[in-house]
């Protein structure tokens, strides 16, 4: 019996969620671009309601360490794993194409989100724009380079 | 001989240009570069990404107060070993300075000293002062910049947009391309960039620093598709007419590049009409080149160019190369390039090693 719950539990945990955010700043030709790939959650597609995204911002990868490390300690502050974390909670989510409602927590900061979103199967992808300012977070800046407010997130979880 | 050392130091020309950084989202030049073509003075973010990228790395310092006068020096020392000799030499002195009317208008000037000729005869030595030269004389308008979307309309003596605008080894299918003609005409240059395409579509007239044989006046255009951040599809066309020869040339450019990998190509066709007796003669010629970044710091890469050309002139040649660049420090790289050159019966090996300075 425990290694049916335990089967279960691990099955429950097979989906992979994949996030990209792409972030535009003052200066044309200049844009940063990062995901987190492999990020494991706990989705089911019929059961989607109650999901929980949840990321340490040390997954966050931009292609390039200095930036990472800029990203991680000028944004979320954070100088080890553990120090901040993004969570990401399915409130509502259409049976079809249409608008997923759920709740941002990004360092102590909650709002409530509305994101268009595609359901495909077992697949369901989306984008939004969330702004750094709602949740309290700076703009950083590098060498007169500054992320302009809204940075534009996407998202993909395959079962 | 003169020509030829004009030729060897315009090869330089793009040497701090990096098209491989495709790979890190960097598409278009203009972030990193003054100039929307590459190459040359770094914008503060350009200098603030290679100090940070160097071997010696060091967090840039914030700069907040914006500099109306712009300068740095660029130079290079050259080894150049082939089975018969060697030599080392410097290839390369350069200034460089920018100068901002307001944010939206400056000029850009590159003063350069051309390298004494090795085999140069005592009746034709020149003093430092007479091989100077102004690579880029030029002005520029930003009609606008912001978010993706950018113009620019630039006039003066500079390179033309053309080639994928790869470093040194590059200029190989661009001086093919150009046969002598002059690359740093007098030209009128309008560039765009928007969310997903960008690009230069450029006027030239000829430059009155040039010999008569290589004055040339035309037009063209080369723009790029990104479909995907990394990655980036472009064509080119070129018309060019000079007193002895017209000329024609289309190509296709990719660069693209996913975390330490990077690929860049260049396929070019260009068909060439002598006005003497209207006899007309092709070439095709091509670029390929695989990088990897196994550190920031470190670019490690090969390369495959190659030419051929019909008629009287039949000429079928590969160039194969093999090298690096290791950014030592935020100004200073090391190159390397071991370069096997065919053609025909003949294989030429050569090796290049160079220092290459770009700051203040």
């Amino acid at each position: 019996m425990l290694a049916i719950i335990l089967l279960m539990s691990l099955n429950v945990q097979a989906a992979v969620a994949k996030i990209d955010f792409i972030a535009t700043t003052n200066v044309p030709g200049v844009t940063v671009e990062g995901k987190a790939s492999e990020v494991k959650v706990d989705y089911q597609a019929d059961k989607a309601v109650g999901t929980v995204v949840e990321l340490d911002v040390f997954e966050l990868e931009t292609g390039m360490e200095k930036r990472d490390q800029h990203l991680r300690e000028k944004v979320f502050a954070a100088k080890k794993v553990g120090d901040a974390k993004i969570r990401f909670e399915v409130v509502e989510m259409p049976a079809a194409n249409g608008e997923l409602k759920g709740k941002l927590l990004i360092k102590g900061v909650e709002h409530q989100i509305h994101i268009p979103v595609k359901r495909d199967g077992s697949t369901v992808s989306g984008s939004t724009k969330i702004s750094l300012e709602k949740f309290s977070l700076p703009r950083p800046s590098f060498m007169g380079v500054k992320v302009d407010d809204a940075v534009e997130v996407s998202f993909k979880i395959t079962e | 001989m003169w020509v030829v050392w004009i030729i060897l130091v315009l090869m330089s020309s793009e040497t701090s240009a990096h098209p491989t950084y495709v790979r890190l989202g960097y598409t278009s030049c203009t972030g990193c570069h003054v100039s929307s073509q590459g190459g040359g003075l770094l914008t503060p973010y350009g200098e603030g990404i290679a100090t940070s990228q160097a071997l010696i790395s060091a967090e840039p310092e914030e700069d907040e107060t914006e500099s109306r006068y712009v300068q740095a020096f660029q130079g290079r020392i050259l080894r150049y070993t082939t089975e018969e000799e060697t030599r080392t030499f410097p290839m390369q002195l350069d200034y460089l300075a920018q100068f901002k009317f307001t944010e939206k208008i400056w000029v850009n000037g590159i003063l350069a000293v051309a390298p004494k000729p090795k085999d140069e005869s005592p009746e034709d030595e020149k003093s430092p002062y007479q091989r100077l030269y102004g690579r880029e004389v030029s002005a520029t308008w930003a009609l606008r910049a912001e978010g993706l979307k950018e113009d620019r309309l630039t006039v003066g003596i500079g390179a033309l947009p053309m080639g994928v605008g790869l470093v040194d080894h590059t200029a190989y299918v661009r001086q093919e391309n150009r046969q002598y003609v002059t690359d740093l005409p007098v030209t009128l240059k309008y560039y765009f960039a928007r969310d997903s395409f960008f690009g230069h579509a450029f006027a030239y007239l000829p430059n009155p620093q040039e010999e008569e044989g290589n004055k040339e006046s035309g037009h063209g255009l080369q723009t790029w598709w990104r479909p995907l951040r990394p990655l980036a599809i472009g064509v080119q066309g070129l018309q060019g007419e000079t007193d002895t020869i017209k000329r024609r040339q289309a190509g296709m450019l990719v660069k693209t590049g996913h975390g330490r990998f990077a690929y860049l190509g260049e396929l070019n066709r260009t068909w060439r009409e002598l006005q003497s007796d209207k006899s007309e003669f092709r070439q095709w010629t091509w670029l390929q080149q695989i990088s990897v970044y196994p550190w920031e710091h470190l670019h490690l890469y090969t390369s495959l160019q190659g030419l051929e050309r019909d008629r009287a002139f039949q000429t079928r040649e590969r160039r194969e190369a093999i090298g690096f660049e290791w950014r030592l420090w935020a100004h200073i790289t090391l190159m390397f390039e071991h370069r096997v050159r065919v053609a025909g019966e003949l294989k030429e090996k050569s090796q290049l090693l160079q220092l290459y300075f770009n700051g203040f």
